[in-house]
């Protein structure tokens, strides 16, 4: 077993969900509740790592942020080195890659607060920010948990990314998943085996939990 | 008229030409370059279609024996012995030895506007060395070729933590075409293919820095399409291709 | 009151009417009466800031929607306390009065034994009760809106409420604008009212007046089965 590997992994995982879920809570919100017209074009856009092939968005951080574009270069002078064979590298492609299973369950829980409990709130004096963390955080807490829950499963699974990113760099880049190709191409399938049996226990008891804490949800008033 | 027409349509299967036949081909990805130039003109003079995937050779290499017989290929073509032999080895191939076709060189490559130009393999002892790429050694015969000529050159420990190890030498190529790697150790078939030409320069590794690369190849024995695919290698090691070979990167086998 | 404590404009389209209408509040109570569909809610909504103009948070009206709207993960205590204003100045002076509005608006509305219970273990009458105390407990309201506050309670209640409410308000000098479509409640209110009907304003003046033909019907519906005095 790559401890090396599993360790780099949920740093990963870990440190892409604490930081989507900090930053999909204010973008949940101006999606559920805000009035502008960008919002249908920001849903696609957050929508879209669904359907892109993870080694496209791998592609395009490796080219586009890569240091032949002038983005690219500021960002390279900025860390001292390009974004690619980096754990920031990975952790980029991971918050783009998972941006949508941090920020669509928590639009769909915001969504289905009536919103005369919000109106209620304002019309009794909170300001939008008392509203929103006194009637609307408390009220999505599940939703919070299956983003959570969600985001770090998906992370942990990555591997287009990681292997258009990474360079395999054993400690900064080589996650589980690309341990368990590395494995596999060496004919090393009993290693493989062991490393494969771990991600998809990890995966189906992720998903229990997510199932099991809506179906709670029938006997708890939130 | 209508009548006459209508003939017309029936006759097509008789005068036209017959459905080419689809060669399924795995191929080391260093045999992109190669492949792509040489393919057409096989599959115009054969009435062939050929059907490449490139990856890194172990990946290809399982991807045969785990399906085993009745798998995705007829032919791979690889980029050592070693590979090739597994497929033997595993009953899979219809020879009892891989076919040789072509010798493959090792080169190391750099984009224009590197820190790293005018190119001289001392590069790869440059304290401003950030990242050198190179095909996963155990993955790709290039890379082990790679590892195997840094040892020989004593620059494994200089050059021990700025290795970026790529699934194969086409994306070891890719890591420095993009510029995110500043080297990179590739087949000389990618280096003088026409876009890392335009954009980079090479040098030759020392041909005693590494164990000579022959690269060879296997016909599977359940392929539908033995006797064509053996046609085409037969080709490929003709007169018609081996003395253009160098002009793409590779040298003929004899 | 001669200076209108409340003017304003309201317009609004809503399924197959359009809303026009002015505003304008001078009595301690005032309801807006006409039947379902002639833009009453739509009417308040604007009032509280919920459709644009001042945010409703700025407002100092606070509005008893007709659909309770408790908050579900606060007990009926919590409810209460929610619209708790930031003290100015003496801390303590204000927690008095605070704690001294909490105990009158719990014993008006007779649900001193419902504190502890979460919405979800309300009845709707419960319900209904809580939501427009919640709305009176803000100290420093300009304004009140009730959306139908009475509907739903049994009638030997409401009378009780209604007239206690009336009671309170004028003491607290708390301006009040009610919606209903009952015609009792707001001869029983002695308010002004606003007729309403498909989205425009047909009449406004004393409850008498303006709701003589209503009270009128009623009287000759009721056979006699209720005592009733003005």
């Amino acid at each position: 077993m790559d401890l090396d590997a599993l360790w780099l992994t949920f740093r990963l995982a870990l440190t892409t969900t604490a930081i989507l879920l900090c930053v999909g809570l204010p973008l949940a919100a101006w999606l559920a509740y805000g009035q502008s017209r960008l919002r249908p074009l920001v849903q696609a856009l957050v929508a879209l790592p669904l359907v892109l092939p993870p080694t496209v968005l791998g592609f395009y951080l490796l080219v586009l942020l890569g240091p032949t574009t002038a983005v690219g270069r500021v960002i390279t002078t900025t860390l001292g080195h390009p974004l690619a064979f980096s754990f920031t590298g990975l952790l980029i492609g991971s918050l783009l890659y998972s941006l949508p299973f941090a920020v669509q369950p928590l639009v769909s829980g915001m969504m289905a607060i009536a919103p005369e409990l919000r109106e209620a709130a304002a019309t009794l004096g909170a300001r939008p920010s008392v509203v929103f963390v006194r009637v609307t955080m408390p009220l999505i807490r599940p939703s919070l948990l299956t983003a959570g829950i969600l985001t770090f499963t998906h992370t942990i699974g990555e591997f287009g990314v990681v292997l258009m990113l990474g360079g395999n760099i054993p400690g900064a880049t080589r996650t589980l998943s690309i341990a368990l190709y590395d494995e596999v191409a060496d004919f090393n399938f009993a290693a493989a085996n062991r490393t494969a049996l771990l991600l998809l226990a990890f995966s189906f008891v992720s998903l229990l939990l997510v199932h099991w804490r809506a179906g709670q949800r029938s006997t708890r008033l939130v | 008229m209508l009548k006459a027409l209508l003939l017309l349509l029936l006759i097509p299967p008789v005068f036209g030409q017959t459905k080419p036949v689809e060669l399924r081909i795995a191929a080391a990805a260093d045999l992109q370059p190669v492949l792509e130039a040489v393919g057409p003109v096989y599959e115009k003079k054969a009435n062939v279609h050929l059907l490449v995937s490139y990856a890194a050779s172990s990946i290809l290499v399982s991807q045969i024996i785990s399906a085993g017989p009745g798998g995705p290929f007829d032919v791979f073509m690889g980029a050592d012995f070693y590979f090739p032999e597994k497929v033997v080895a595993a009953n899979l191939a219809d020879t009892g030895s891989p076919i040789p076709y072509a010798k493959g060189t090792l080169v190391l490559w750099t984009r224009n506007g590197s820190p790293f130009n005018p190119l001289q393999l001392s590069a790869l002892e440059s304290s401003n060395l950030k990242s050198l790429a190179i095909a996963d050694p155990e993955h790709a015969p290039y890379g082990r070729a790679a590892v195997e000529a840094l040892k020989a050159l004593k620059l494994q420990d200089k050059v021990k933590d700025h290795l970026v190890r790529a699934e194969n030498v086409g994306q070891a190529g890719q890591f420095a075409f993009t510029g995110n790697a500043e080297l990179a150790i590739i087949s000389k078939t990618l280096a003088v293919s026409p876009k890392f030409k335009q954009s980079g320069t090479f040098v030759l590794f020392p041909f005693s820095s590494y164990n000579s690369i022959t690269q060879t190849a296997v016909v599977l024995r359940s392929s539908a399409q033995r006797d064509a695919a053996h046609a085409f290698l037969n080709w490929f090691l003709s007169s018609e291709v081996q003395p253009h070979l160098p002009d793409l990167g590779l040298t003929p086998v004899k | 009151m001669s200076e209108p404590l409340l003017h304003e404009h309201i317009t609004a389209t809503l399924d197959s009417i359009t809303i026009d209408v002015t505003v304008a509040l001078r009595s301690p109570w005032t309801v807006l009466f006409g039947p379902s569909g002639s833009g009453k809610s739509t009417i308040l909504r604007s009032i509280a800031g919920l459709r644009g103009g001042a945010p409703a948070w700025k407002r100092h009206i606070p509005l008893a929607s007709q659909q309770a709207a408790l908050f579900p993960h606060m007990t009926v205590k919590g409810n209460l306390e929610f619209g708790r204003e930031l003290p100015t100045g003496d801390f303590k002076r204000e927690q008095e009065l605070h704690a001294e509005r909490f105990q009158d608006l719990v014993r008006l509305f007779r649900i001193s034994d419902l504190l502890e219970r979460y919405p979800a273990q309300l009845s709707g009458g419960q319900a209904q009760r809580v939501s427009v105390a919640r709305a009176l407990m803000p100290r420093y309201s300009r304004l009140v809106l009730l959306d139908e506050p009475f509907t739903g309670l049994e009638q030997a209640l409401r009378d009780e409420l209604l007239l206690a409410l009336k009671q309170w308000t004028r003491e607290h000098r708390l301006p009040v604008l009610s919606v209903t479509h009952d015609v009792t409640e707001a001869l029983l209110l002695e308010a002004e009212v606003i007729k309403l009907r498909e989205g425009r304003i047909v009449a406004q003046g004393p409850a008498q007046e303006v709701l003589a033909e209503e009270r009128l019907q009623l009287l000759r519906s009721l056979d006699g089965s209720r005592t009733f005095t003005l």
